[in-house]
C-alpha cells in the first residue's frame, strides 16, 4: 500500500481558486438596447355598410353596387312581446296525510300503502285556455316532511309532464323521525325543455297537470312503523319561473298594447347632418306568426316627437293567423307604404334622427274561438315590425358626421420616442374632413389632437400624418375619440363602391429591457 | 460566502479527501470555462451574460463581424476529477477507474437578419426579408459519476448515473419577418418550439478512451468520448407555435384580428399550443476528441486535434506546436478553428514534479484576455496526481 499523503495548501488554492472562478459571474444585472420600429397598426376600412351602421343592428342591410349604388334593407326593426302567452304564473301544490285516528302507535308493516290518489294540478292565475305547452326553462322545487317513527317512502309522479320523451317523477325515502323534530328533504327538478300536457287527468281539461301521489312505507326495508294519531307526512311542490317556448289551445280575447320605439341613428356614432334619403320603395310590414286572428291598429307614428300621419294609421286591420304546418310558418302579413306619409318620413330621417316610435294596440282572436281551441305561438318568432327599403345613392350630403370611440391599453415601450402614422385614403367622391382627439382621463397628460382634410376620390384623395408619440403617452390608458365629416357640393351620385380606409402605423424609437 | 460556492468547495474537497486518506492513487482534476462567438465580441457576450447596456456601436460591431454567416454563440465550463486504482481488477490487467464531471453547456445561433432585427429593429431596413431559419438556444447542466475499467495504455470505459438539473431550449425551425417601405404591411411567419425542464432529470451516458500508443511507431493517436448517453426528463413544459400573419394592421373592432380583441386576456392561445407535463428523453451533448502527436524531435511533437458534438456549430479543428523546457516544463502553441468561433490562438505550459503530480493551465485566445474586441476566451487548469 502507498503512503498517505495529505494535500498541499498549495493544491487546496489552486482548487479554491478554480471554484471561484467557475461561479463567477453569477451576479447579473438586466439587460437593455435601444431598438427601432417599424410597424403597421390598424387598417380600417368604412364601406357604406360600416358608414349607416347603427340604423339597424341587423346584417340585413347590403349595399347593391351600381350607377347609382342602392342601399337595401329588409329585416325586423321591432318585435312585439306578449308577456301572457310567454310566462306561466307560479303555483304551488300541496298535500298532507294525516291518521283518521286518535292514540297509537299502531304498527304500518314494510310495503304498506297509505295514500295513493290521482288528481290534477290547477294552475290559477290564467286567463287563456292552455292545452299543451313547451317550457324554455323553468323548474319545481320539492319540500317533503314526516313526523313518523318510521321509514316513509313517497312517489309523485306527472305522466303528463316528460323531459327527452321520459315522464317526470320524484321518488323520496324519509328516515324516522326522532319524534321531536319532522324528517325532511328538499330539492329542485329541472324543467327546461320540458313537454307539458296541460288536459289533466281526463284529457278534457285545461290548464291542468295530472298527477298522482303514492305514500307508504318501503317494502325493500324492514321496518316497521310506528304510526300515532298525531303523526303528518307533508308534500309541497312549488312550480317556478315556467317560461314557454312554444304554447297552444285557446288564447282568449286579449287586447295587447303595441309601443315599438326604435333607435335609428345613435347621436354618439351620428352627433349631426344631412344625407338627403330617396327611397325608391319603402314598406313597413307587420308579420303575425301567433296561429290566432289579430286585429291590429296602428294609431300614431312619430320622428323624434314629430308626428306624421298615413292613411292607415287609426283604421283597424283584421289580420288573418298564421299557418303552421309540420314546423314551418307562413305568417300572415299586413303592409303599409311609407313613401305615403306626410310629411315624409324620409325627408325627417334625412336629418338623422335618433327615434322612430309606433304606437298602437292589438287584439288575440276578435271573432272568438274560431280554431276550436288550436291556437299556437312558438316564443322563437315573435309578431314582428318589418322595413324593406330600397334607397337610391343620389343626393345631398351636408356634414354628415361620423363618431367612433376607441380605448387603448396602456402599453408599456420604456423610452419610446416617435411617430404615429396617420394615412387616409378617400374613395368617395366627396370630401371628408377628418378630426381625431387621442385623451386621457384622468391624468395630466395633454391630449393629441389630428386634423386634416381628405380631398374627394377621384384626385389627391390620401392624407398623411405623423403625429409624435412618447413613452409616457403609451403607457397609459387613453382613448382616440374620431369624426370624420363627410360634405358634398350639390347631390351627388354614389356607385356603392366606396370605401374609407384609415391606417395607422408607429415608427420609432424604444428601449428593450430583458430583465 | 455564497452557500453554492461553500457546497462546491465542499463537493470538490471531499472526494480528494477521500483518496487521500484511502489510497494514493493516481487522479486528475480539470477545471475549465470557456465562452466563443464567431460575431459577439467579450464586450458584447458580457453585457448579453451579465447584463447592462448594449450600444448601437456593439451591435454594429457584431453585425460587421457576422457577415452573412450564422452567428453563434457558445459556452462550456465545469470540472472534472477523474481516477484510477493501483489494484488490479480480478488478476487482470484492468484496474477499477471512474470519475466525477459537473458540466454547463450553452448554445445559441442567429441569423444575421435576426441580429438586426432584434437589436437593431426593422426600422432601419423596411422591405427587406428578415429570414429566421434556424434560430436557437439552448443550455443544459448535468453531473456524470461514472465508474469504469482502465486497461493497457490506459484505455478506459466507463459508465455512469446522470443527475440533468435543467435543460432549455428555444428553436426557431422556419421563421421571416417583413414590412413594406410604406409601413403598411406586415408579414410574419414563425414555427419554432420551446422547453423547458421542471424537474431533474436522470440517465446514463458512457466514457471512453482508446489509444494508440506503440513503442515501435513514432506517432500516438487518442480518441475520447465523454457523455455518450441521455436522460429522462420527467416533466417539461414544451410550447409550440405555428403560425401565419399577413396583415395591413388590425381593425378597431372584431372578434379576432381587432385592437379591440388583441387587447383582451386570453388572446393568442389559440396560437400556441403548451404541454405542461411531457416525458420526454433528451440526449445529452455528447463529444468525441480525435487526436494525433507526431514527434518532432527529442523534445518537440506537432499535435492535430478534432473535437465533435457538444453542440458545437462547427467541429472544433487544432494543430499545435510543443516542446518541453528543462526537466519540469512543457508549453506549446495551437492554432483553433471552427466551434463556436472564427481562427484563435492557444497557448498551454505544465509544470511537473517527477513522480508527485503536475499541473497544466491552458489559455484560449490569450491576446483576447484583458481587451474587450476578443471574441471569446477560454481557460483551463488541471491538476495531475501522479
Amino acid at each position: 500500500m502507498n503512503d498517505v499523503r495529505p494535500l498541499t495548501r498549495g493544491k487546496v488554492l489552486v482548487l479554491i481558486g478554480c471554484a471561484i472562478m467557475v461561479l463567477g459571474g453569477c451576479n447579473r444585472q438586466p439587460i437593455t438596447w435601444e431598438t427601432n420600429i417599424a410597424l403597421p397598426l390598424v387598417d380600417q376600412v368604412w364601406t357604406w355598410s360600416e358608414v349607416i351602421q347603427g340604423a339597424s343592428d341587423d346584417s340585413t342591410l347590403a349595399v347593391d353596387v351600381g350607377s347609382p349604388g342602392t342601399i337595401v334593407f329588409s329585416g325586423p326593426v321591432a318585435e312585439w312581446g306578449i308577456e301572457s302567452l310567454t310566462q306561466l304564473p307560479d303555483t304551488i301544490v300541496s298535500q298532507e296525510l294525516t291518521p283518521d285516528f286518535d292514540g297509537g302507535p299502531f304498527a304500518v308493516p314494510p310495503g304498506a300503502v297509505l295514500l295513493d290518489t290521482e288528481e290534477d294540478i290547477v294552475f290559477q292565475g290564467i286567463d287563456q285556455a292552455f292545452t299543451g305547452i313547451v317550457l324554455e326553462s323553468g323548474r319545481i322545487e320539492y319540500f317533503v316532511e314526516s313526523s313518523t317513527n318510521g321509514y316513509v317512502e313517497l312517489f309523485y309522479a306527472f305522466p303528463s309532464v316528460t323531459i327527452f320523451g321520459q315522464p317526470v317523477e320524484l321518488q323520496v325515502v324519509l328516515t324516522p323521525s326522532d319524534g321531536v323534530a319532522f324528517e325532511t328533504r328538499e330539492g329542485t327538478i329541472d324543467l327546461s325543455g320540458a313537454v307539458i300536457d296541460l288536459t289533466g287527468v281526463s284529457g278534457n281539461e285545461i290548464n291542468r297537470i295530472a298527477s298522482q301521489l303514492i305514500i307508504g312505507t318501503p317494502s325493500n326495508i324492514n321496518d316497521t312503523a310506528q304510526v300515532y294519531g298525531s303523526d303528518s307526512i307533508r308534500v309541497q311542490m312549488h312550480f317556478q319561473e315556467l317560461l314557454v317556448r312554444e304554447v297552444s289551445g285557446y288564447f282568449g280575447q286579449e287586447t295587447i298594447g303595441f309601443d315599438v320605439e326604435q333607435q335609428v341613428f345613435d347621436p354618439v356614432d351620428f352627433p349631426s347632418g344631412f344625407v338627403e334619403i330617396n327611397p325608391t320603395r319603402a314598406t313597413l310590414q307587420f308579420r303575425n306568426t301567433i296561429a290566432a286572428d289579430l286585429r291590429l291598429q296602428l294609431d300614431a307614428m312619430s320622428v323624434d316627437g314629430l308626428q306624421v300621419t298615413h292613411p292607415s294609421l287609426g283604421l283597424p286591420q283584421l289580420i288573418s293567423r298564421a299557418a303552421w304546418e309540420d314546423g314551418a310558418l307562413e305568417p300572415a302579413i299586413w303592409e303599409m307604404d311609407l313613401l305615403e306619409t306626410a310629411p315624409s318620413i324620409f325627408e325627417l330621417l334625412s336629418y338623422l334622427p335618433q327615434w322612430v316610435q309606433v304606437v298602437g294596440e292589438g287584439l288575440l282572436n276578435p271573432l272568438g274561438d274560431v280554431s276550436g281551441g288550436h291556437d299556437y305561438f312558438d316564443t322563437r318568432v315573435p309578431p314582428a315590425l318589418y322595413l324593406d327599403l330600397e334607397w337610391p345613392l343620389v343626393g345631398t350630403i351636408e356634414d354628415f358626421q361620423i363618431a367612433r370611440s376607441l380605448e387603448l391599453s396602456p402599453t408599456d415601450l420604456p423610452g419610446f420616442n416617435g411617430d404615429l402614422l396617420v394615412r387616409l385614403t378617400n374613395g368617395f367622391p366627396v370630401e371628408w374632413t377628418f378630426n381625431a382627439v387621442w385623451r386621457f382621463p384622468g391624468t395630466g397628460i395633454d391630449p393629441v389632437f389630428i386634423e386634416g382634410l381628405v380631398p374627394a376620390f377621384p384626385g389627391g384623395e390620401m392624407l398623411e400624418l405623423r403625429i409624435p408619440v412618447d413613452e409616457q403617452r403609451l403607457a397609459t390608458a387613453g382613448v382616440i375619440d374620431v369624426v370624420a365629416s363627410m360634405r358634398s357640393e350639390g347631390p351627388v351620385e354614389f356607385t356603392g363602391r366606396e370605401r374609407m380606409r384609415l391606417e395607422l402605423g408607429v415608427e420609432g424609437m424604444y428601449q428593450v429591457e430583458v430583465p | 460566502m455564497n452557500i453554492r460556492i461553500l457546497l462546491l468547495i465542499g463537493w470538490l474537497m471531499a472526494p480528494m479527501w477521500v483518496a487521500a486518506q484511502l489510497d494514493s492513487i493516481p487522479w486528475t482534476l480539470t477545471v475549465w470555462g470557456q465562452q466563443r462567438s464567431n460575431s459577439l465580441d467579450r464586450d458584447m457576450g458580457q453585457k448579453l451574460f451579465r447584463g447592462g447596456h448594449i450600444t448601437p456601436e456593439m451591435v454594429a460591431s457584431s453585425s460587421a463581424a457576422q457577415g452573412q454567416d450564422m452567428g453563434a454563440l457558445g459556452f462550456t465550463t465545469g470540472v472534472d476529477w477523474r481516477w484510477t486504482s493501483l489494484k488490479a481488477w480480478k488478476n487482470s490487467n484492468a484496474r477499477i477507474c471512474g470519475s466525477i464531471q459537473g458540466k454547463w453547456v450553452g448554445d445559441s445561433r442567429w441569423t444575421p437578419e435576426l441580429l438586426d432585427l432584434v437589436f437593431s429593429g426593422n426600422a432601419g431596413h423596411l422591405g427587406r426579408w428578415d429570414v429566421l431559419d434556424g434560430s436557437r438556444v439552448r443550455t443544459a447542466a448535468w453531473m456524470n459519476a461514472a465508474i469504469g475499467l482502465e486497461g493497457q495504455n490506459q484505455n478506459r470505459i466507463e459508465i455512469g448515473l446522470v443527475y440533468l438539473p435543467a435543460y432549455t431550449g428555444v428553436h426557431i425551425r422556419n421563421g421571416y419577418f417583413h414590412v413594406d417601405e410604406d409601413i403598411d404591411s406586415l408579414q410574419a411567419y414563425m414555427r419554432a418550439d420551446a422547453e423547458v425542464s421542471q424537474r431533474a432529470a436522470w440517465g446514463s451516458a458512457i466514457n471512453a478512451e482508446w489509444h494508440f500508443l506503440r513503442e515501435e511507431a513514432p506517432f500516438a493517436f487518442h480518441l475520447r468520448i465523454q457523455n455518450l448517453g441521455w436522460a429522462v426528463v420527467p416533466k417539461m413544459t414544451q410550447w409550440k407555435v405555428d403560425t401565419l400573419i399577413e396583415t395591413t394592421g388590425l381593425t378597431f373592432q372584431g372578434p379576432e384580428w381587432s385592437l379591440e380583441a388583441v387587447q383582451q386576456e386570453g388572446w393568442g392561445a389559440g396560437f400556441a399550443s403548451v404541454d405542461s407535463n411531457k416525458t420526454v428523453v433528451r440526449m445529452l451533448p455528447a463529444r468525441l476528441d480525435a487526436s494525433f502527436e507526431y514527434p518532432l524531435g527529442p523534445r518537440s511533437g506537432w499535435d492535430v486535434q478534432v473535437q465533435l458534438g457538444e453542440w458545437m456549430p462547427l467541429p472544433r479543428a487544432i494543430t499545435g506546436y510543443r516542446r518541453a523546457i528543462g526537466k519540469q516544463w512543457q508549453a506549446g502553441i495551437q492554432m483553433i478553428a471552427g466551434g463556436w468561433g472564427r481562427l484563435r490562438p492557444a497557448a498551454w505550459a505544465r509544470w511537473r514534479v517527477p513522480g508527485e503530480h503536475a499541473i497544466v493551465i491552458y489559455l484560449e485566445d490569450p491576446f483576447g484576455w484583458g481587451t474587450h474586441s476578443a471574441f471569446g476566451r477560454g481557460i483551463t487548469l488541471q491538476f495531475q496526481n501522479m
